[in-house]
């Protein structure tokens, strides 16, 4: 197998990062399946889960994956730092359908490190399908037989003894899934060099000014929960509307309504009947709630103190001075999607300093999956460091 | 009455008690009646019972059933509904799976006896009114828990008072090779007619591959047996096992004169089951009725389509699980059957079907 240096300037030092592969050739060859991918999508896919993908794979997107990491690509030929690729990383997907497998898989190829991914063994999912449309539709080249040698997908329960050989051959073990499914690994994980990333348990929710709130944030809005209900580690579980008052909850919940009522695809039977249910049940918990007319979605605006509605497009919408909005906080916070006038401003990193909040972003990249994860650089600590001194 | 005070709770019970008793379970009804009586189980129920007041504190009075209020099944799984003032014995409830918790309904001594009554006239109606050796397809552990009552166990106790004897013949319900086929043919020897009751999946495990010993097929060949059964289809379909091989095959060994009835209800309705009847109907019996609803306007069905069904009686004085929204499919079939049953009839589909999640969530 071929190695290739590249240079990268970084901060205090200049990385040298070996592949078995030239990066501009690898992500030369993701950005031509986009054209592919736009004209043909396979039906397990969604509209919006594809198109995703399609902006995923440019080659902008993927080269900033390792700019962020290691810095600038430089050419010089003196170093401190060598990072080499871990041989093997193994990666636990969730049950559930999930662009999670996909986007790993893209993400992992640019290490070109053997990937082993483990798929739900309730469902094949999303993963397979695009590593099959991947196959099928690239030329030959560095991408395609790394795809082709360096990947293998299996489907088992957790208590198989393949994952038990999976984490003995690998030295990175990601695990997506419940808190039991990465207890389980780490459990298992005899090795004392290999690093285990375990992403399960979390929750999110949206911070809204209200003067914010406009027909685009409103779709946005809705676009975000739309894809996931609360059911996604990035889905809003909750819209707090930053020193807001009980007026501006209702008119963020009628506006909300009234920008699904556009909407006219109609959503699964059993999401409208829960829908129904998760209605009585926010009424009968204080909460003044609607439905909204497609059945898409329960909205319920009311006190922060209620107990928070559970069903999977169910959306709470209180309000918060802004000094007690990190105090109700749970632990398993992740992501807070924002819509204010300045994040820029320091009293945002002064509040998250104290809580522990994963990721601070625009209310449109809630969904966006990365490099870096769960307060985690994980992509680049598939990477070994070397340190040289000449 | 003025329109909002609730009725007195014994004179109520007394007139439905009357109203359940006045004329056959598939005649004709007094719909004026029976309206008045979902009314004041409505004012009964907003007046005692915070959580239902919560829900429908916009309740007016409904003039058809489908202006009646509901409350939807999947409520009582999360929510412990209570009427204040009614007393209380034991809690039935559902089968819960691994997904699912079970729903619970807090029993009460006045609606139980009403419950009781209703059911045993619906099945008199199907079954006969001889008593006969009753052969429960299950286990004897339903009947030592003393606070809480499972549906397999109300449905089983539903046919005791047509029973002159009654035995739990399985002794495993996790394993249906357990029958205790000894009981069965001590009862055969000396009974021509019996009564049979399990879930649908436990008899056909027991009934059906060969399970069945010779000694027993040559005793069941000259008896009637009335296999009656409720429970679902699910595993069933799995298994590509429809209706008419379910009773081919139940049927295989005994008299021409036996026969299989499939029962439909739920612990949200208990007191009410819906049989099939020979037509393939679902009768509704004169004390209760239904709305079959498009659950995306939450208006009745047009005729032959399907939507999601809304059960109603007046039997519940105890918790406001009078009128239900199921998460069931029916189609409204209108009324007139040729199986000679007055009254609407209704389609069973099935269970809402449950699509895929999508995300990332930590399942």
């Amino acid at each position: 197998m071929s190695s290739v240096l590249h240079y990268f300037a970084g901060k205090s030092a200049t990385n040298a990062v070996v592949l078995s592969f030239e990066i501009n050739e690898l992500l030369a060859q993701w950005e031509s399946l986009r054209s592919r991918m736009i004209r043909l999508r396979p039906s397990q896919f969604t509209r919006d889960e594809w198109a995703y993908l399609i902006r995923f794979v440019e080659s902008k997107n993927l080269n900033s994956v390792f700019e962020r990491a290691f810095g600038r690509r430089t050419t010089a030929t003196s170093f401190n730092y060598l990072l080499r690729p871990r041989t093997t990383v193994a990666v636990w997907l969730p049950n559930n359908v999930s662009l999670l497998g996909p986007l790993s898989l893209i993400l992992l190829s640019l290490t070109g490190s053997r990937l082993l991914l483990k798929l739900g063994s309730r469902n094949v999912g999303l993963t397979a399908a695009f590593l099959g449309f991947v196959r099928d539709n690239l030329p030959h080249g560095v991408l395609l037989n790394y795809l082709n040698d360096a990947i293998e997908l299996k489907s088992f329960d957790r208590s198989d003894p393949m994952s038990q050989q999976w984490i003995d051959a690998s030295d990175v073990q990601i695990v997506f899934g419940s808190d039991e499914a990465v207890r389980g690994v780490r459990r298992a994980a005899q090795s004392t060099q290999s690093l285990i990333f375990g992403f399960s348990d979390r929750v999110s929710e949206a911070w809204i000014e209200p003067k914010q709130v406009n027909p685009a944030a409103l779709n946005q809005l809705m676009k975000i929960f739309a894809i996931y209900g609360r059911l996604g580690c990035t889905s809003p579980r909750r819209v707090v509307l930053i020193d807001g008052d009980e007026q501006d909850a209702v008119r963020l919940r009628d506006g909300l309504a009234e920008t699904w009522s556009r909407i006219e695809d109609r959503p699964p039977l059993n999401v409208a009947s829960e829908n129904i249910r998760e209605l009585q049940w926010a009424k009968a918990h204080g909460w003044d709630p609607l439905i909204t007319q497609g059945r898409h979605a329960m909205l319920a605006s009311g006190s922060a103190e209620l107990p928070l509605p559970q069903g999977g497009n169910s959306l709470a919408i209180t309000t918060s001075p802004l000094k007690f909005i990190a105090s109700s906080l749970p632990q398993n916070i992740q992501t807070i999607g924002h819509l204010v006038e300045n994040a820029s401003d320091v009293k945002w990193l002064n509040l998250l300093a104290v809580t522990k909040v994963k990721r601070f972003v625009k209310l449109a990249d809630m969904h966006h999956f990365g490099a870096v994860w769960d307060g985690w650089k994980f992509w680049e600590s598939v990477f070994e460091v070397v340190e040289i001194s000449v | 009455m003025p329109s909002n005070e609730p009725p007195a709770v014994e004179d109520e019970l007394a007139a439905v008690a009357k109203f359940i008793d006045s004329t056959g379970v598939y005649a004709q009804r007094n719909e004026r009646l029976f309206m008045e009586h979902m009314n004041a189980l409505c004012r009964l129920h907003l007046n005692g019972c915070n959580l239902y007041k919560a829900i429908w504190n916009d309740w007016k009075v409904a003039h058809v059933a489908e202006e009646l209020p509901y409350l939807h099944a999947g409520l009582f799984k999360q929510l412990d509904f209570r009427r204040t003032g009614a007393t209380f014995g034991r809690v039935l409830h559902s089968s819960s799976t691994s997904q699912n918790k079970p729903s619970q309904i807090a029993l009460d001594n006045a609606s139980s006896k009403l419950q009781a009554k209703s059911s045993l006239a619906i099945l008199t109606e199907f079954v006969g009114s001889e008593k006969r050796p009753l052969l429960i397809f299950d286990d004897d552990s339903l009947v030592r828990r003393s606070q809480s009552v499972s549906a397999r166990f109300a449905a089983a106790m539903s046919l005791f008072p047509l029973a002159s004897d009654v035995r739990f013949i399985v002794r495993d319900a996790s394993d249906m090779k357990s029958v205790k086929w000894e009981f069965v043919a001590e009862l055969l020897k000396s009974n021509d007619r019996i009564l049979a009751f399990g879930m649908t999946w436990a008899l056909w495990q027991a009934m059906s591959r060969g399970n069945v010993p010779e000694f027993i097929k040559d005793l069941l060949t000259h008896k009637e047996v009335c296999f009656a059964h409720s429970g679902g289809w699910k595993k069933l379909e799995a298994e590509k096992v429809n209706r008419t091989e379910f009773n081919e095959v139940i049927l295989e060994h005994v008299s021409p004169e036996s026969k299989v009835i499939d029962f439909y209800g739920l612990v949200e309705q208990v007191g009410v089951v819906f049989p099939l009847c020979e037509q393939g109907n679902r009768h509704v019996p004169r004390w209760a009725d239904f709305v079959v609803r498009d659950l995306f306007t939450m208006q009745p069905t047009k005729a032959g389509e399907v939507g999601a069904i809304q059960l109603i009686n007046p039997l519940a004085f105890g918790a406001p699980y009078h009128s239900v929204l199921t998460e069931d499919l029916a189609i409204d079939k209108g009324a007139g059957c040729i199986c000679r049953r007055k009254g609407r009839i209704f389609e069973l589909i099935g269970r809402i079907p449950n699509a895929e999640v999508r995300g990332c969530a930590n399942v």
